[in-house]
């Protein structure tokens, strides 16, 4: 599948989505090859878990061709499918109890910055935050997303956002300080 | 880098390589997954200029409507003003179901006559809700004057509230002799009833003394003591007449327009600092006025030297409803 500029935005081309909508396995897999790796990653920080980020993954894309019959083409596809992918975590995570996982090296098995120790510390704080806090702290601070698009997202005020992420940088600050 | 940019860089485990088969594998299969909606920003602007139509729409209705409805509202008020129908049993909810309290200390029992002196007092109101503050069209002048009343030396003290919509006046003649009411009329828009007080047993300013084996008055839990209030009973120059000292308290016991039951209000000089307002920089007594029925209070400062009340605080859910001395005018004494 082609990628370059849509409509409105980057992303996947207005060619690649059409043979999307039409059922085709090769422009599924030539779009998971371009978006798989950020919406898993966007998944995990969300769930928690490797094997709750794959199903999110897993889902958004078998979902996906039926999706994009609502998608208007305008604006940064990458978003849209973003936005998609954090619906269906959120999703995920108010219908199950979260396991735990702190597996630190399957974290890192990518990781392999001189910095490796101090990210296994943030990582497992970020791990120990409530699923509540959590989800805030990754749309806004790792995502990039707006208060308001958090707000959006987890059907809360912007208001109540700013309070979720304030208490979760101070959880997350002091759980920091007494690990080091 | 600071551990927020940490936070971006953080690691993630890449999906299994599992993943893009099992993703094909469901799709050949045959499943298929309801994906929440997000819409696009096609639809949201779309959305949103849709509701900001049906927003502006509604608002002109509603616009109208208010307006429509306080016309009539004010059209009903002017009517029932003009009327004059106030008593105070009404005007204190002095109704059969409220408790009967009294003031929590001594009753005041005298003013000084001397510390009511002729001049031209205005104050406007200011209001603050959630920290934002406005200054309203809305204006109190107290205009004390020397005259005569039968023959007798007398104050005239003029009080006219004042907004876009209302003017109320309210005038009373006192004897400059113990400060006892002789006439006032009040306090219609425009227009007003007269009160005489002659036949009446009626104290300086409208201070009663409680009579022997009065069990309190019966007064509405719900009220507040406003800053209408303190206009409507007179209450600036009751307080500028008041012997103010450190700690000083009392209860005021006021029968306004006649023989109906006192209504009581405790003062206390809580502290005193310094006050600036539009008239100018000011060293106060801070005096808290209560009600013995719910405890509800109104902070009043009062200049410590001349004694006249500088600003008026009510404090309200979101925030507070001000009187602030704004001018000053003092007139020569008659000679």
């Amino acid at each position: 599948m082609s990628v370059g500029a849509a409509k409105g935005g980057s992303g996947a081309s207005i060619n690649g989505i059409d043979a999307i909508r039409a059922g085709s396995p090769e422009a599924l897999a030539a779009l998971y090859r371009e978006y798989g790796s950020a919406l898993h990653r966007l998944a995990y920080r969300l769930t928690g878990t490797r094997e709750d980020a794959e199903d999110v993954v897993h889902d958004v894309f078998v979902g996906l061709p039926e999706a994009l019959g609502r998608y208007e083409e305008w604006g940064s596809f990458a978003g849209w499918l973003k936005r998609v992918t954090a619906r269906v975590a959120l999703m995920r995570l108010r219908t199950r109890t979260r396991r735990r996982e702190v597996a630190l090296d399957a974290t890192l098995a990518t990781a392999d910055r001189p910095a490796a120790v101090e990210h296994v510390t943030l990582q497992t704080a970020i791990d120990e935050l409530p699923d509540r806090l959590r989800c805030v702290l990754v749309l806004k601070e790792v995502e990039g997303y707006s208060h308001a698009e958090v707000g959006e997202l987890l059907g809360i005020s912007a208001g109540a956002s700013r309070v979720r992420l304030n208490r979760a940088m101070r959880l997350l600050r002091k759980r920091m300080e007494d690990g080091r | 880098m600071t551990w927020k940019d940490e936070l971006r860089t953080l690691p993630a485990p890449e999906p299994s390589g599992e993943l893009l088969r099992r993703i094909l594998a469901s799709r050949a299969a045959g499943v298929r997954v309801v994906l929440p909606g997000v819409g696009s920003r096609v639809w949201s602007h779309q959305f949103v200029r849709y509701a900001a139509g049906v927003v502006l729409v509604g608002s002109v209705a509603t616009f109208s409507a208010i307006r429509i409805r306080r016309s009539e509202e004010r059209a009903a008020k002017t009517a029932w003003e003009a009327r004059i129908p106030l008593m105070p049993a009404e005007l204190f909810a002095q109704e059969p179901g409220g408790r009967l309290v009294k003031g929590s200390y001594p009753a005041v029992r005298d003013l000084e006559p001397s510390s009511l002196e002729p001049g031209k007092w205005v104050y406007r109101k200011k209001v603050m809700i959630d920290g934002i503050l406005t200054d309203t069209a809305t204006t109190d002048t107290v205009r004390i004057e020397s005259t005569t009343f039968d023959a007798r030396p007398a104050l005239r003290i003029a009080s006219t509230w004042a907004s876009r919509a209302y003017v109320g006046l309210d005038t009373l003649i006192v004897s400059r002799i113990d400060l006892r009411p002789l006439r006032r009329w009040c306090c219609g828009h425009r227009t007003s009833r007269e009160f005489r007080f002659a036949d009446r047993d009626v104290g300086p300013l409208f201070l009663s003394q409680p009579a022997p084996g009065y069990a309190g008055t019966r007064v509405n839990p719900e009220m507040s003591l406003s800053v209408g209030f303190v206009n409507f009973l007179h209450l600036k120059p009751v307080l500028q007449a008041l012997p103010l000292r450190d700690r000083w308290e009392g209860s005021l016991y006021l029968s306004p327009l006649g023989p109906y039951d006192p209504f009581p209000v405790d003062v206390r000089v809580v502290g005193h600092d310094r006050q600036t307002v539009p008239a100018g920089t000011f060293e106060c007594w801070r005096l808290q006025l209560t009600l013995p029925a719910n405890r509800r209070a109104l902070t009043v400062w009062i200049s410590r030297g001349e004694q006249r009340v500088v600003r008026i605080r009510q404090e309200v859910s979101d925030g507070a409803i001000e009187e602030v001395l704004v001018a000053r005018e003092a007139t020569p004494p008659t000679p």
